[in-house]
């Protein structure tokens, strides 16, 4: 009797899966990640002509997998209070543009490189980073994507390559703009970044 | 006394059966909606959704953010740019230098020699770094480190053929301990000081400068003679090394609302991610 109690004990020990590390953010982001490299490498769109609906597709996935508002919640910081709703609603929707304009063309250059996911650290209840890191022929590049738990999805809001955080990067430019211009000053400036170039 | 031991064993397995039913349970849940996440549908229906405004909440997203987030993301000191308009100078210099000598240089280049080649003659000059950064690792006293550097060194400049290869980071997966008199000064303590933008080094900061002198003592093209053959070598160096990474700064002024300041912060972060006292893991959410 004593011997059956303790081994259905060990048994329920063995079979409980750990929970830290439990994988749903990385593998979410994982998952994101496989579906923008399936785009690339669709042998269907490698014309030139197809360049748009790959670029269509990678943004709806791109949609998906990040939080723009908080993205531009946490680079504006304390700015961010002194938007009014409209403005800050266009700064969401600015912000995204330059974002992707910014790295489709780098991303769309994408041939064969390893994607490898390395693990996941949680920083809090609903925060976590998930590391990885891109293989080139001549380098090795560590990305880690920061993600925010947002009714029960997990979406990125950072992503930090080899130390250098996109979101503070920002802040910086931001901020030092905002020293000298209003916040409707930074939105003038912002569209006529999507729209110019 | 058998007895109260076999009560104590039932007590303690039913616990156990309850803990384990709810952490299944949890883990189920999880399971279940990574399953889900990776349904093929997925991303489609996540868009649809958003587009069809079924997010709840969305207003409350656009509401002010509070004090306590402030604090979460806390931000890590300025940095100190006095002399911004020589830095400014020093920057459009360099932009310049870039775009009118090095990148035309280094396509030609790139057309010339395949990426194997370029890799190699990369790999080869990095060899020749190996005193200054095994000193550095000693100072820091990353005796580790030390040790690694020291078997990529060997294994590289024989295996490798003086160094033209990696065979120690390919295969034994020993990765290069990038460590410089910079980062040094920086984990004894030494503030990085101001921002300095030098015509053709680039960025960096007062101590990142005066570490700059350690590792040119440390690196044996500096003692190249004479001094067009220096700047032959020195030439191939940059230009190589630029030929792997034609589109990094394009790609960075792209994305930039103001270039300097972009170009400014990243050098800042990507040099205090490297000093230990501000390691990975202590960034703030």
């Amino acid at each position: 009797m004593k011997k059956a109690m303790i081994a259905a004990a060990l048994v329920c020990l063995l079979v409980v899966p750990c929970r830290v590390g439990a994988g749903v953010p990385l593998e979410t982001i994982r998952t994101h990640v496989n579906s923008v490299l399936e785009v690339l490498r669709d042998p269907a769109l490698q014309e030139e002509t197809a360049r748009d609906t790959k670029k269509k597709r990678v943004e709806s996935i791109a949609d998906g997998m990040f939080d723009f508002i908080e993205l531009a919640k946490r680079t504006l910081g304390r700015e961010w209070n002194s938007l009014n709703r409209d403005q800050r609603e266009e700064f969401v929707t600015l912000y995204r543009s330059i974002l992707e304009k910014a790295y489709m063309d780098r991303i769309l250059a994408y041939s064969d490189e390893k994607v490898v996911f390395d693990r996941e650290i949680m920083l809090a209840d609903d925060k976590a980073e998930v590391q990885s890191h891109i293989l080139t022929a001549s380098a090795d590049i560590p990305i880690f994507y920061r993600v925010i738990r947002i009714e029960e999805t997990w979406r990125v809001y950072d992503v930090i390559i080899e130390g250098v955080s996109l979101i503070k990067n920002y802040r910086t430019q931001f901020r030092e703009i905002l020293l000298t211009k209003s916040p409707d000053g930074l939105l003038a400036i912002l569209r006529e970044k999507v729209n110019g170039s | 006394m058998i007895w109260k031991s076999g009560k104590a064993i039932v007590s303690a397995a039913t616990l156990l059966l309850l803990l384990c039913a709810g952490m299944a349970a949890s883990s189920a849940h999880s399971l279940s909606k990574a399953v889900a996440q990776s349904r093929p549908g997925y991303e489609a229906d996540m868009a649809e959704n958003r587009s069809a405004g079924n997010r709840p909440n969305l207003d409350d997203r656009y509401d002010d953010v509070s004090d306590e987030d402030f604090e979460e993301w806390e931000e890590e000191p300025k940095v100190s740019d006095p002399i911004e308009p020589f830095n400014r100078a020093m920057f459009t210099f360099n932009d310049r230098l870039y775009f009118w000598l090095i990148r035309p240089a280094s396509r030609v280049y790139r057309v010339a020699f395949p990426e194997s080649f370029r890799i190699s003659v990369r790999n080869f000059f990095s060899n020749l770094l190996f005193p200054n950064r095994l000193v550095n690792c000693v100072l820091q006293g990353k005796i580790k480190g030390a040790g690694i550097e020291c078997t990529r060194f060997t294994i590289n400049s024989t295996v490798g053929l003086g160094g033209l290869f990696d065979p120690a980071g390919t295969c034994l997966h020993l990765a290069e301990q990038d460590e410089d008199f910079g980062q040094t000064f920086g984990e004894y303590g030494a503030r990085e000081g101001i921002f300095i933008t030098w015509p053709i080094l680039g960025p960096s900061t007062l101590r990142d400068s005066v570490g700059l002198v350690g590792d040119f003592a440390l690196d044996p093209v500096t003692y190249v003679h004479p001094l067009e053959a220096y700047v032959g070598v020195s030439s191939v160096e940059i230009v190589n090394n630029a030929s792997l990474k034609i589109g990094d700064y394009e790609a960075i002024k792209d994305a930039a609302i103001d270039p300097y300041f972009s170009v400014r912060d990243a050098y800042i972060q990507f040099r205090r991610a490297r000093i230990s006292g501000n390691s990975k893991g202590k960034q703030p959410l």
